[in-house]
């Protein structure tokens, strides 16, 4: 009797004690905590490495000119392997855990969306510095992103297609995750009103790797251009096995196809198309990242997560860690940075930005004029 | 109808991969009667055994594939040495020779993800040069008529080798019940530790296939069990033809499928054939 009492005493302060830790919020006192979850592993993780250097860099800089309000900055890094699973527990581990004020993430859009409306009833806010489908805009008060929806990249893309390239003809093969979904709409819809036909849509998973039958019904279609929003993996995977078909249609893509990995395995396979994000060039910065990851192509979100860092920083000193205020302050920001003027609109969507068309060619990839 | 016949003919490549994983697997069922899940982890051995050899040591084509396919064959061997044949010595059920190997794929992935990391990587060296050939208006490559070939070659003197040699009637004998077998003269953990060796020797043929048709990855063992899994259930479970019949049947529905409903449908149609067949039909096409 006297041992199940004690045991029993001892469940209740571990349960008592255990929730207090679990429902306190992040600490007033200390080095202000942020998170950052992108892709250090797996298909995209050109764009998450070089990100969180862009996002190392950012904070040494901080806490070299004394931090925010004399309290250090420091990051929590996770892998969210461009994966709504490992994303979402990443994210629930740096909000319930680790505490953190906010999160930078994700890369991709499916690591976001599938974490951010968890951080929205948390109240943490969310500054994507990569994540461009167009379903993020409507996420909550709380969630900020200082890259454009694809509304611009779909429409740059159909427009460019129709405009510059002539295609009166597009047969689309999509991954179906937010991202790969956004960009398709966005694409067939600007496309057709332009007056071009889309003549046939496929779509697949994300780790899908046998695109055979879907490039054959492309072939069958006799559609002179085939639009791509695909990953880098599917990608290499799906042009290769074009190839392999006979597929004499010209392949555009969507930004993934900056990942420097992607382009040396289509060396051989033909040009390719895809869309940037003009931005002012930063050699300084590329060096800087490239010293600090060891890759020879600094790919865009890069930038993006350093100006990310910044512009959080600037929240945090002006409105400290308390949610409301602090959102409220991002909603304010005009800020200047690697990629040039930012300021959020009313859902959090970065305004502006404009895209440039770069072809990829023998592993190399430049801009189009 | 050009489109008609290149889908056949993917159908007909999917088809020689999926009955290289229901051949071994169905190899090891019908003499053990346990699903092998580690077969899975032995086609991700041999296909990362040929990106260590032929990609990063630069060896030649040829002798990076052989010694590939034979390290597959021998991490199966070792395997059922050390996992399998103690558990049968201690007459475990069913379950736990399932669950061990679970564990046996898990933790063979996980080594792979450590040494080669888990990033997506393909086989061959030159991607540009692949001869293609032109079928009655579908387009085949080298490889994969390679694929073909070898499949139905195996296929052949698998099906000789267990008919017509005492070895292979010594391996029916074990199917049949091993315990007997044993009565009767006949080493069961000798046929059984060989039969893991030519099996697992199968599943690192079919993991290289697959890794010279698409690319690997650490977890590409399972999606490719399974297949093999469906297929052999299809085809009758232990039947070691009909698991070959039932990989082409799957492949050529999947493909029929994707083709006239979209591409995302492949895996749907797939599982939602084996439960239909494990509904109404669970002992397959062509029962023993």
């Amino acid at each position: 009797m006297k041992n199940t009492l004690i045991a029993v005493a001892i469940v209740a302060l571990l349960i008592v004690g255990g929730a207090r830790v679990y429902t306190a919020g992040p600490s007033e006192k200390g080095p202000i905590k942020i998170g950052f979850i992108g892709p250090l592993t797996g298909d995209a993780a050109s764009f998450g490495v070089v990100a969180k250097a862009g996002v190392e860099l950012a904070i040494e800089e901080i806490n070299a000119a004394g931090g925010i309000n004399d309290r250090r900055i420091e990051a929590v890094y996770e892998d969210g392997q461009c994966s709504p699973t490992e994303a979402s527990s990443a994210a629930s581990k740096l909000m319930n855990i680790d505490k953190v004020t906010a999160i930078l993430g994700g890369t991709c859009s499916t690591e976001t969306s599938s974490f951010a409306p968890a951080a929205m009833q948390n109240k943490t806010v969310v500054l994507s510095y990569c994540s461009s489908a167009p379903s993020l805009s409507n996420t909550g008060e709380y969630f900020f992103r200082n890259y454009p929806s694809d509304l611009l990249q779909g429409k740059f893309m159909a427009e460019y297609a129709y405009n510059t390239l002539g295609a009166r003809d597009m047969y689309i093969i999509y991954h179906t995750t937010d991202w790969g979904t956004g960009l398709k709409d966005v694409f067939s819809k600007r496309f057709q009103e332009l007056g071009g036909t889309v003549v046939g849509v496929e779509g697949s998973a994300q780790e899908e790797r046998d695109y055979k039958t879907m490039l054959t019904k492309a072939k069958a279609s006799d559609a002179t251009f085939i639009y791509a929003p695909m990953y880098p993996d599917g990608s290499s995977v799906a042009m290769k096995q074009a190839k392999d078909l006979d597929l004499k249609a010209r392949f555009i893509g969507g930004d993934t196809w900056d990942d420097p990995k992607f382009q040396a395995a289509v060396a051989m396979l033909g040009t390719f198309i895809y869309p940037k994000l003009e931005s002012p060039a930063a050699d300084d910065f590329t060096k800087k990242v490239q010293a600090k990851t060891g890759m020879e192509e600094v790919v865009f979100c890069a930038a993006h997560a350093y100006d990310a860092t910044h512009i959080l920083a600037n929240a945090l000193s002006e409105a400290g860690t308390d949610p409301d205020k602090l959102a409220d302050s991002l909603r304010a920001t005009k800020y200047n940075g690697l990629i040039g003027h930012v300021e959020f609109d009313e859902h959090g969507d970065m305004k502006g930005g404009s895209y440039v068309a770069r072809k990829i060619e023998n592993g190399k990839s430049e801009v189009l004029r | 109808m050009d489109i008609a016949v290149q889908i056949t003919l993917n159908a007909i490549i999917a088809g020689a991969l999926y009955a290289l994983a229901a051949l071994g697997f169905n190899l090891v069922y019908s003499t053990t009667r346990f699903f092998d899940l580690g077969y899975g982890a032995y086609a991700a051995v041999g296909a990362y055994m040929v990106f260590w050899l032929y990609k990063g040591l630069e060896l030649s084509l040829v002798p990076s594939i052989l010694l590939g396919i034979i390290a597959a064959g021998v991490i199966g061997f070792l395997i059922e040495t050390v996992v399998y044949r103690p558990l049968r010595a201690r007459k475990a059920s069913l379950t736990v020779f399932l669950i061990a190997s679970l564990g046996v794929l898990t933790v063979i992935q996980a080594v792979i993800a450590i040494v080669f990391s888990s990033q997506f990587q393909t086989l061959s060296r030159n991607i540009g040069e692949i001869q293609t050939y032109t079928l009655w208006g579908g387009v085949i490559t080298q490889t994969q008529v390679l694929i073909l070939a070898a499949g139905l070659l195996i296929m052949t003197v698998l099906g000789f080798t267990l008919r017509y040699t005492m070895f292979g009637k010594a391996v029916r004998a074990v199917a049949d019940d091993s315990e007997v077998a044993t009565i009767v003269g006949i080493n069961s953990n000798r046929i059984i530790g060989i039969i893991f060796f030519v099996s697992s020797m199968i599943a690192g043929l079919a993991g290289i296939a697959v890794g010279f048709d698409t690319g690997i990855q650490p977890t590409m063992g399972l999606a490719l069990l399974l297949k093999g899994v469906i297929a052999a259930i299809i085809g009758g479970l232990g039947n070691v033809y009909g698991g070959v019949l039932g990989a082409f049947l799957l492949a050529a529905i999947e493909n029929a499928g994707a083709w006239q409903f979209a591409g995302e449908w492949k895996d749907a149609i797939a599982f939602a054939i084996l439960i239909l067949f494990l509904l109404y039909r669970p002992q397959g096409l062509w029962p023993k």
